[in-house]
Parts: C-alpha cells; structure tokens; sequence
C-alpha cells in the first residue's frame, strides 16, 4: 500500500496561511479587475475626448506659432517689394541672422530663376553660385506662384542646401520670397505647442510623410503614415477609433489638420498600461498587494510556528524519551486536548522506562560481551553490555553512537564488517581479530544476529575472547610441526644414503619457523693450528650470478666452507656465542657482502655444542620483525638435533674412514697372497716339471713310474694354486674348473691310451676351500691315473673313465671315478695295497672326513668318495 | 497539483488563439540628407511591396511589418542602426542605397547573421563576396562599361571631364576605375578628373571651372542628385550647350524638380525601363501614385524588386532553411520588369535603360 507523503505540521500551517493569504489577494484582484473592467469604457471616454481636445489645441498653437513666421515673411516680402534695390541685402539678411529661424531665405524671380538669397551666417555655402539658379520646377515655388498666397511646404529637399526642410513662399510681385525652416526648428515650435507631456504628436504633411515626431522614437522609424489606417480616417474625415495600436502600443487618437499649414496633427496618448499615469497607478497597486503578499507569505511561518508550538513540544519530548534520554516534565500549555495527550505520553513514556531498564540489566549481566549495532547504517554502536566494555575498555559513552571503524575494533576495517555482514546472514559463528584499548589483538569467536527494535533492523553482536586458547593451539601445533619436523629430519638422516638431506630438512624446517629468508647449517672444524672455520651441511642457494650459480652446485654437494672469522658467522665461532644483528651493515662485527650479494638485513647466528665443544652452528636471515632471545629460544630443539646429526654425521665420516682403511689393507693382503699363491704354483709347476725331466732319463719303469706319479701329484697341487690367484677369490677354488684342468692334464699325460679309453667330467659346479681342493684334486689325480695304469690293457681299443662331481645344498660333496676296465682284484682290500697310490687316496679321504667306497666287477670299477664342507655360501653353492 | 492541468490547457488555448506574430523586416537608407529623395522612393518601394502582400494574406498568414532606419549618410549612424536592427530580430534589411553606406552597415549584419538586400548599391567592392549582402543591381561594371559605349558610339563624345564625388567614393572610384580604362579603349579620352567631398562648402563653379579648362566635348558628373544639380546648373551658365552625363545614381524622381532647365538633355541610365507598359508594372506605378502621391524612380523598383525577393524567399523556404539559403536555392524571383537569379556569391544582374531629361521628364534614348 502507498504511503501518503508526509508534512510537517508547521509547514502545513504555513502552507495554510499562505493560500489563505493568496487567496484573499486573488479575490481583491478580481474585484479590481472587475471594477476596472466596468469603469473601462467611461475611462476610455475621458481619454479620448481630452487627446482630441488637446490635438486641436495643439493644432491652433502650432497655426499661431507658425503663423508668426507667415507674416514675417509676408512683412518682409511686403517690405522687399517696396524697398530700393540696394537695401534688399541688408533686409535679406536680416532675415537669416541671428535669432531668426530660416536657414535661408531666397528670391525665385518670374522665371524661377533666384535673384537673392540670404543664408545663415555660419553657413560655408557659397552664396553667389546659388544666385541663377533655376527653381522653376520647384514644387513649393510653382504652388505659390500660382495660387498668389502664401504656401507652406510639405516636408521637401532643398535644391540649394541640399538638406531636408520645409518651407513657407510668400508671392511677391511676379516672384516667390521662400524661406526654408529646418525640421529642428519645426521640432522645438512643436515641443512648445505641446503642454500634455503624456502626447506624443506626428506632423504629418500632405503626402503622409513624418514632418516632427515628439516622444521617443517611433518603433516603425520614420515611415511614409499615409497608410495607417487612423490617417486614412482623418483624411476621409470619417470617425476615428478610440484606440489605435502602432507598433504593438495601444494609444488614445486624435487627429487635427491644420488649414493654415495644410498638415495633419496625429495626437497619440498612451493607453492603458502605456499611460504613464495608469502605469504608476496600477505599478502602486500591484505593488501593495505584492507587498502585502509578500508580507502575508513572511509572517505565516512566524504564525505557524507560533501555533504549532505546543505540539513540537510535545513531540521533541517524545524524541527524547525515543533517544533515551532523561528530562523533567512535560510541556503544559492552555489547550486541554493537548495536555491530555501530554499526560498520556507521560504515562507510556514512564512505562517503556520500566521495561528498558530490565532489558538492560538483563542485557548487563551477560558474561560475555555484546553489542547492538546499525548495521545497515556502518556497524554504528547503539548500545553495549558491561561485559563489552570490560573486554574493550571503552565506557559506554564513549562507544554508543560511533561505528566499529570509528573505534577501530579491528585494524582491517573493510574485512571486518564484510565478515560481520556475512556473520549476520549467514547466522553462522566466526573468528575475527579485534583490537582492545591498547590496540592488543584478540583473536575472538564471533556470532551476529538480526533483531528489531523500535522498528529498525538492528544487530546483536556476541563475542568470545579465545586468543588464549588459540595461543595454546597454536603453540600446541607449532610444537607438533617442530617435533615431526626433526623426527623426520633424523630419519630420513638414518635412513638415507645422503645424510645431507636430513640438513637440507632441518634448514627448511629453520627457514619456516622463523619466517627467514635464507641461512645454513655448517658444522665447525678446526685448522690444524687450532683456527676453527665452517663446513656447511645445508645452504640456501642463493647465487646471484651464472658465475655464483655455477661454484654452489659445484661445492653446495661436498660442503662449502667459510674462513673469514671477521664476519657475523664468524663471530659465533669465535665468542661460541649466539649473534643477533638487527642492522648487519652497520654492525661492528660485519664482514660485509660480496656484490650482486642479496641484501642482509637481519642475521641470527646460534651456536651448538656437543658437551663443551662447539661442533656446528647456524645462521638465518632477514626474519622480517629481526631475531630475538624468543626466536632463539625456540629454536632449541632444532639446535638440539642438529647437534646430534653433526655428531652423528662426523662419527660416520670416521668410520668411513676406518673402512676405507681396511679396505686398502685387504687389497694390499689380496695382492700378497696372489702373489704367493703365485709362486707356490710357479714352485710346484718346477717341482712336477724337474719330476718331469727327471722320469724322462729315468730307464726303470717303476722308478719312471714312481716320478711320475710324483710330477702328477705335484702337477694337481699347482692347479689348485694356480686356480686360486686366477679366478680372484684366493680363499675358494671352483672345483668344476679345477677338475676340468686337471682331468685335462691326466688325459695329457696319459697318452695315447687316453686317445682311445676317453676321460669324461661332468661336474656340477661347486666350490670350496683350498683345504679341501687340494686332497680332492689329489684322490682324482690318483684314482684316474690308477684306472689308465690298470684298468686297460696298453693296447686296450677303447674304453671310458667318467668323473662325477656333484653336490648338496647341505654341504655334502660327492665324487665319483668309473672306469669300464677290468676292474679290481678279486680281494681287493685299500688297507692290504701296497699301493702308495690308493693309500694315499684312503688317507686324503680321511683327511677330508670323507667315506670312501667302491665296487667293482668285470665291467669295470667306481669309486665313491663322499665328504662334508662347512655350510657356508661362499664355500658351497650353485652358481 | 490539480489546478495547474486547466492553467496550462488554458494558457495553451491563448497561445492558439493568438494573432501570429508579424514577420518584420528592415530598411535602411539615408532619408535626411543629399540623397534623401532617392532613400525616400526605396523605403516608399518597399514600403509598397509589404502592404501589397499584406493585403495579399502575408507569409502563411503572417503579416510583415516593416521597420525603418535612417543612417543620415554617415557610416557610424548606419553601422548601428543596422546593429541595432539586426538586433530587434529583423528577418532581413532592404538597403542601404549607396555603396558607402553598404560598406559601414554589412559588418553588423554580417555579424547577426541577417541578409541585407541593397536595391541599389553597384560598387564592384561588394560584388563576388560570398557573404550575407545581396544586391538587385547590376554592378558598376556593367554601367560604367555601357555608359563608355554608348556615348562613344552614340552621342559620339570622344573627350571627356569627369567631376566625382569622393564621399560615395566605394561607387565612385569603382565606376571611375570601370569607365575610364573601357571608353579609353574605345578611343575615348578623360580630359581630366576633379574630385570634391560632397558638402555644403564645395564650389561647384570652381570645379566646373576646373572640368571645363581641358575643353572636354562632355561632363560626366559621378555624383548624386543634388550635386549633379549644383554641377549642371553651373556648367549651363558656362557651356550651355555642352552635353551633360550623370551616373545612375542621380536619376532621381527630382531631378528636374531640383535642377529645373539646367538638367534638360542630361543623359542617365536608369535600371527599369520607364516606358514599359505591362500591367504588373502599369499596377505597380498606380499603386505607388495613390499611396505616395509621387512617381515611382529607380530606387523605388529597385526597393520593390528587394522586398518582393525576399517576401517571396520567405515563403518558398523550408523548415529550417535560413533566409540566406532560401534566397540562393529558391530561385529566379519575378521582379517587376526583370527576372531576378542570384548567384552563388548573392550577386544578379539587371538591364540598364539610357534616358535624357526632356522637358522636366526622363525619355528614353531611341
């Protein structure tokens, strides 16, 4: 529904008063109008009737004031006449001279010819070229020499002087005496004549041209008037009109027409609000209304206020107990009606007191703050509880009525009130940062909610300061951070291969507490004269050039290490004392930075011990609020584990260096025992080979025999050496390799029956020590060569020896020798051989804590010689 | 608010009701002064033209009103009252009359943006401007050429003396520089020049005097009315019967009343043909005789021809079409016994009539 526009009482009563007092004049000018209206016709009567009587007058006056001049003239013609010739100059003369009107007077002669002429006295005319000229065609002339009167003319151009006049020619004799009289003249003879100085009169000559014109000039300038109508009229002698408009002007007309002159006086007087008289009058008229209107319109807000007086007092009571505040007594005045809405007010008024003051101690007792606020009006306070202005230290007086930017309740003004906005819709609890008296942040959970009071939306904000406990969180949570920080830090330390990456964690984790820019983490080490400088384990990167960029990824893997002790890092090393410098350039223990160098604008440099010994220490930079005893602090744990990581990474540095020792000793042994190894199989090798040599020149079979049963032993036993610093493990012999070498020897030795009875090897490959191989290689070198001695025939056609090796994951070696000879004696016993060859197999078989066993028939013989090695992998396994 | 519906609806019904507002146009032209009678036939001429049209129904039902100007044949006095008729709202200003005085009154009309519509004015100064002046003239050239033709060819002078008038001297030395080099080319011969100020002090016998000694078989005066009268009289008493020459300017309606036998057998060129015999022109000199009481002269065809073009002007124009515009774009306009074709500079031309004074009446030359 539309609401009606409303207006205050007071103006409605000025407005009142005002159309009343409009009114009141509107009727008194219609009245007058109508008067006027009625009076209209008499008015215009008058007027008429008194310009007629004047144009009349006006044209006597002018016929007597130009009649003068007629006679002069014919006095003068009547004079010239009679006069003798010579006297006629100086009466010629006298009748331009001074005092006199004509400009000039001439004599036409019967031919039109002039015969004298007399000029003004200041005329530069040259008077003698006028005489002789021809004025026969001269209108005024020929008017006068015809009609033998006097002739007055109309409004004419003077041939003589070329300038616009009129003129009066009195016949004399057979000739015409002219005098021309300027306009000028003809105006001031007018403006006498005239006594009405309202008229405005128009000499009209016969041909309707503008002779004097008195009053301003005419809006149509000077026209040729024979046209206007009223002239016509005049001319036609019919009735003139009672009004005339000339030039949009209304005026009373009245013409005269002068007989004497033979022109046409048009007498105007202005007409209504042209006349000057009904001008003035009806100026005063109008005026004193406008004047009383005016007054009218200036009093009524003066009444008006008067007589709304009692009700604005009543009203701005009503405001006031609306705003809160107090006042004694309500207005009383001397209308009864007024009053007693005064008392009710009263009353109400009392009553919402009441209610306003449990509201508000209800509104008090509440523990937490709160306010209600405009806030569709700027967040302005309209009233506060107690426990908001404890909590904000701001009376509340000194907080109702000003805005949350005014009190600078946060210092981010705009997002403050747009989160409280978004609080207030939304309904849901926030936290903000607020500010108190000392503009001390507090971190506080903050809720909004929409209330109407008195009609106006308004909102009650509820806070809760919980920056203590946000602190503790805070704290709680930064701890967590440190600790996982420097477990992981030292894990990935232990773990990883590259210690340095546990630094690099610990740096970062350093650069994030602290809010740095860059630092290190350098362990301290000490010159060997005692001069400690540092050896970095982590360093920001901070190369500022190609130059800078390349030396860093150069250096930064192994460590970069820093000497100059006059520095802020050095200074830690030589005091052992943490360096806080809030203004690095101008601090006495600066050693400057190199140039392109990023600025150094704080430095923190903290030393750490392990004991009493200083084994490292870190430095950070450009913590933008500077470093202090806090930040140091702090920063213990951290200090803490990377003292144990230097430790920890310098005993492993030492430890390296112990196995690098160790490893460099075994190869110095290695290559040792390759090289007895070496010259144990070179001695064997010329052991066999002096057997060798001597068998050959040996001629007793059985000594040859013997020999050279003692060059294959040998011979079996160099393979073994030479197996060993071959292959280069000098602990473990591959039996299959050895065996295959020594199978091939045997077969060598043993030609050219082993051409036709063949030696096989199939061995599986499986390793020992020499302490086995040996004894192994001698039982094969023994059972083989026995087998070719006595298992074939020397001119045996073929036959085959097989070698078996084989063994178990278990440690359990089998050796098998077959021959498919003749097989052994009936009987055969090892311990009844005299055989030094068996026996020797019967006791390496013991020596090798083997079983020995063989069975034998006509197709042939098989040993079998089981023993155990240690179950170690690098002494038995499957390759 | 409810009251101020039937105010308006009243006030509108007025505003309907209301006579039209007039058209007003200016004239401007010396009316007191030595070439008053020719000022007087031109405002008389226009004067003519609007209460024709009046008569007639006006513009589209508006009347014309004609406000006129006197600027004394002085240059300051025409410079403001063309000012201040510019400045009353005139739709345009008939005159002034002589090139002088067209000279000092264009720049305020020019200024006001008003079309000025000289009748008379021939002074090669004006002519080829693209401005706000147009004139109904021919120009100076064409005169002065036929009059160096003429009378070599017919009246056969071969020696001439030329007395001029330096106060008009934007028409004077205009026609002079036109007339001498073109009847010299003919053959002819100007015998000599003596120039005056128009004025009461001049001594017209003096400079008769002064024409005379060169022995010229001719006078031409290059002056107006008065002047020439003031000449001629003194060349009859001297010469009587050598031949008189007057420039266009002095054929006036009053000359012979002015001049009396001292002008018989003086050669003019007038710009209307006196002895048409049509009935628009029969119905303009009889109009003209009624009103006036005078006969109509060359500056009141003249005056005529000026109104009636831009009357005509006027009501041909469009919406929104200034009157300048209308007068270039709405042509020929019927002038009285010419057809009236503006160029583009506002320039026409106009054919040139020989006549003698004989026995007090202009004749036209057979």
């Amino acid at each position: 529904m539309k609401r009606a526009r409303e207006w205050r009482l007071r103006t409605v009563l000025m407005v009142l008063l005002a159309l009343g007092a409009v009114a009141t004049l509107t009727a008194l000018l219609l009245v007058g109008g109508a008067l006027l209206l009625w009076q209209q016709p008499k008015i215009d009567q008058n007027n008429v009737a008194q310009v007629r009587r004047e144009a009349a007058q006006l044209a006597d006056r002018m016929e007597i004031l130009l009649g003068g001049l007629q006679r002069q003239m014919e006095v003068a013609a009547a004079l010239l006449a009679r006069a003798p010739h010579e006297a006629r100059g100086a009466l010629f003369e006298a009748l331009t001279g001074a005092g006199q009107p004509f400009d000039a007077v001439y004599l036409a002669g019967r031919d039109g010819i002039v015969e004298a002429v007399s000029l003004r006295p200041q005329s530069s005319m040259h008077l003698g070229e006028l005489v002789g000229s021809d004025l026969s065609a001269n209108r005024l002339y020929r008017a006068a020499a015809q009609r033998k009167t006097p002739v007055w003319s109309d409004k004419f151009l003077s041939a003589l002087s070329g300038d616009v006049a009129v003129g009066i020619a009195v016949p004399m004799g057979n000739g015409v005496l002219i005098g021309e009289l300027p306009l000028t003249e003809l105006l001031g003879a007018l403006q006498i004549a005239i006594r009405d100085p309202r008229l405005s009169v128009w000499i009209i000559d016969r041909r309707g041209e503008l002779v004097a014109e008195t009053g301003s000039e005419g809006k149509l300038g000077p026209v040729n008037l024979l046209g206007v109508p009223v002239v016509q009229a005049a001319l036609a002698g019919d009735l003139l009109p009672n009004n005339i408009t000339i030039g949009g002007e209304d005026f009373y007309p009245a013409v005269a027409q002068s007989t004497l002159l033979d022109w046409f006086f048009l007498v105007r007087m202005p007409a209504g609000l042209n006349d000057p008289d009904v001008r003035a009058n009806t100026l005063l008229v109008v005026g004193g209304l406008a004047s009383s209107l005016l007054i009218g319109m200036l009093l009524s807000p003066v009444v008006a206020g008067w007589m709304s007086q009692p009700i604005r007092a009543i009203t701005a009571r009503a405001r006031q107990i609306a705003a809160g505040q107090t006042f004694e007594g309500w207005p009383r005045g001397p209308i009864s009606e007024l009053n007693a809405l005064s008392v009710d007010l009263e009353t109400m008024a009392n009553h919402l007191r009441d209610r306003q003051d449990q509201f508000r101690a209800v509104f008090n007792a509440s523990p937490l703050p709160m306010a209600v606020v405009d806030a569709a009006g700027g967040n302005v306070m309209v009233d506060i509880n107690e426990a908001w202005g404890l909590q904000f230290g701001r009376s509340r007086e000194l907080t109702v009525g000003r805005s949350a930017g005014d009190l600078r309740l946060s210092s981010h003004a705009s997002e403050f009130a747009a989160a409280s906005h978004d609080a207030l819709q939304t309904g849901e609890r926030i936290e903000v940062w607020l500010l108190d008296e000392d503009r001390s942040p507090l971190l506080c959970e903050f809720a909004a909610r929409p209330v109407a009071i008195e009609g106006k939306a308004l909102a009650i904000w509820v806070i809760r300061d919980i920056t203590a406990k946000k602190q503790t969180e805070e704290l709680l949570r930064a701890n967590n951070v440190l600790l996982e920080g420097v477990t992981r830090a030292q894990r990935e330390f232990i773990l990883d291969t590259d210690p340095r990456r546990g630094f690099d964690r610990i740096l970062a984790l350093l650069l994030e507490t602290t809010a740095s820019e860059y630092g290190f983490i350098g362990e301290v080490l000490l010159e060997p004269d005692g001069t400690p400088y540092l050896k970095t384990h982590a360093i920001t990167n901070i190369a500022w050039s190609d130059e800078t960029k390349d030396w860093f990824e150069k250096n930064a893997p192994t460590g970069l290490e820093f000497r100059r002790l006059k520095s802020l890092f050095g200074a830690v090393m030589t005091t052992r004392q943490t360096v806080i410098a809030d203004d690095p350039a101008h601090d006495h223990r600066r050693g400057g930075v190199p140039p392109g160098h990023p600025p150094l604008l704080k430095f923190l440099g903290i030393p750490f011990f392990h004991g009493d010994k200083m084994i490292g220490m870190v430095g950070l930079a450009n913590r933008a609020g500077g470093y202090d005893e806090a930040v140091t602090r702090s920063l213990e744990p951290i200090l803490a584990t990377c003292s144990s990581l230097v430790l920890a990474y310098s005993l492993v540095r030492e430890r390296k260096l112990g196995e690098e020792k160790l490893r460099n000793a075994l190869a110095e042994k290695e290559v040792l025992l390759k090289e007895v190894y070496h010259r144990v199989k070179n001695n064997l090798q010329v052991v066999s080979s002096l057997l060798g040599l001597q068998s050959r020149r040996v001629v007793d079979s059985s000594a040859k025999q013997l020999l050279d049963d003692g060059a294959n032993r040998v011979k079996s036993m160099a393979l073994v050496h030479e197996q060993l610093y071959r292959v280069g493990n000098l602990s473990s012999i591959d039996l299959r390799e050895y065996l295959k070498q020594l199978t091939d020897n045997l077969s060598n030795v043993n030609r050219p029956l082993s051409t036709r009875v063949m030696l096989r090897l199939h061995a599986e490959p499986v390793t020992t020590g020499v302490e086995s191989a040996i004894p192994l290689g001698l039982v094969v070198n023994e059972l083989v060569s026995n087998a070719y001695r006595h298992a074939y025939a020397a001119d045996a056609p073929s036959g085959s020896i097989v070698v078996r090796l084989s063994g178990s994951p278990e440690g359990q070696v089998c050796l098998e020798v077959r021959d498919d000879g003749c097989g052994l004696p009936t009987g055969f016993a090892l311990e009844k051989l005299n055989s030094l060859g068996l026996q020797l197999v019967e006791t390496l078989a013991q020596q090798l804590r083997g079983t020995l066993t063989w069975d034998t028939n006509a197709e042939g013989t098989r040993f079998l010689l089981r023993f155990g090695v240690e179950a170690h992998p690098t002494y038995l396994q499957r390759s | 608010m409810n009251f101020i519906a039937p105010l308006l609806a009243a006030g509108l019904l007025l505003t309907a009701c209301a006579r039209p507002e007039p058209i007003r146009l200016g004239f401007l032209g010396s009316l007191t002064g030595r070439s008053s009678d020719l000022a007087e036939a031109a405002r008389n001429g226009a004067m003519l033209a609007i209460e024709l049209r009046n008569v007639a129904g006006g513009i589209h039902g508006r009347t014309i009103e004609l406000t006129v100007r006197d600027d004394a044949e002085s240059s300051e006095t025409a410079a403001k009252a063309a000012a201040e008729l510019s400045a009353s709202g005139v739709m345009a200003i008939i005159g002034p009359i002589t090139s002088s005085m067209v000279i000092a009154a264009l720049p305020a009309a020019e200024k006001a943006k008003v079309v000025m519509v000289t009748p008379t004015a021939t002074s090669m100064q004006l002519v080829g401007q693209d401005d706000y002046l147009f004139r109904i003239n021919a120009a100076t050239r064409d005169y002065a050429r036929a009059y160096a033709d003429f009378h070599y060819r017919v009246t056969g002078l071969r020696r001439i003396a030329i007395a001029m008038d330096v106060r008009n001297r934007a028409f004077t030395q205009s026609w002079l520089d036109e007339f001498r080099p073109a009847f010299t080319a003919l053959g002819g011969e100007v015998t000599t020049l003596v120039t005056f100020e128009s004025a009461d002090n001049v001594s017209f016998a003096t400079v008769t005097d002064d024409l005379l000694k060169s022995r010229p078989d001719g006078l031409l005066f290059v002056a107006g009315t008065v002047d020439v009268v003031r000449l001629a009289q003194q060349a009859r008493r001297r010469s009587p019967e050598l031949p008189l020459v007057a420039v266009e300017w002095a054929a006036s309606e009053k000359l012979h009343e002015l001049g009396g036998t001292a002008v018989e057998g003086l050669h003019v060129v007038e710009s209307y043909d006196r002895s048409d015999r049509s009935a628009r022109y029969s119905e303009f000199v009889a109009a003209y005789r009624k009103r006036f009481q005078s006969e109509p002269g060359y500056t009141s065809v003249n005056a005529y021809d000026a109104t009636t073009v831009v009357l005509d002007a006027l009501g041909r124009s469009r919406s929104g079409q200034g009157l300048k515009q209308a007068l270039l774009a709405s042509g020929p306009f019927d002038g009285l016994q010419q057809t009236i074709l503006f160029d583009r500079h506002g320039d026409t031309t106009r054919k040139g009539y020989f006549v003698t004074m004989h026995k007090g009446r202009f004749e036209p030359v057979r």
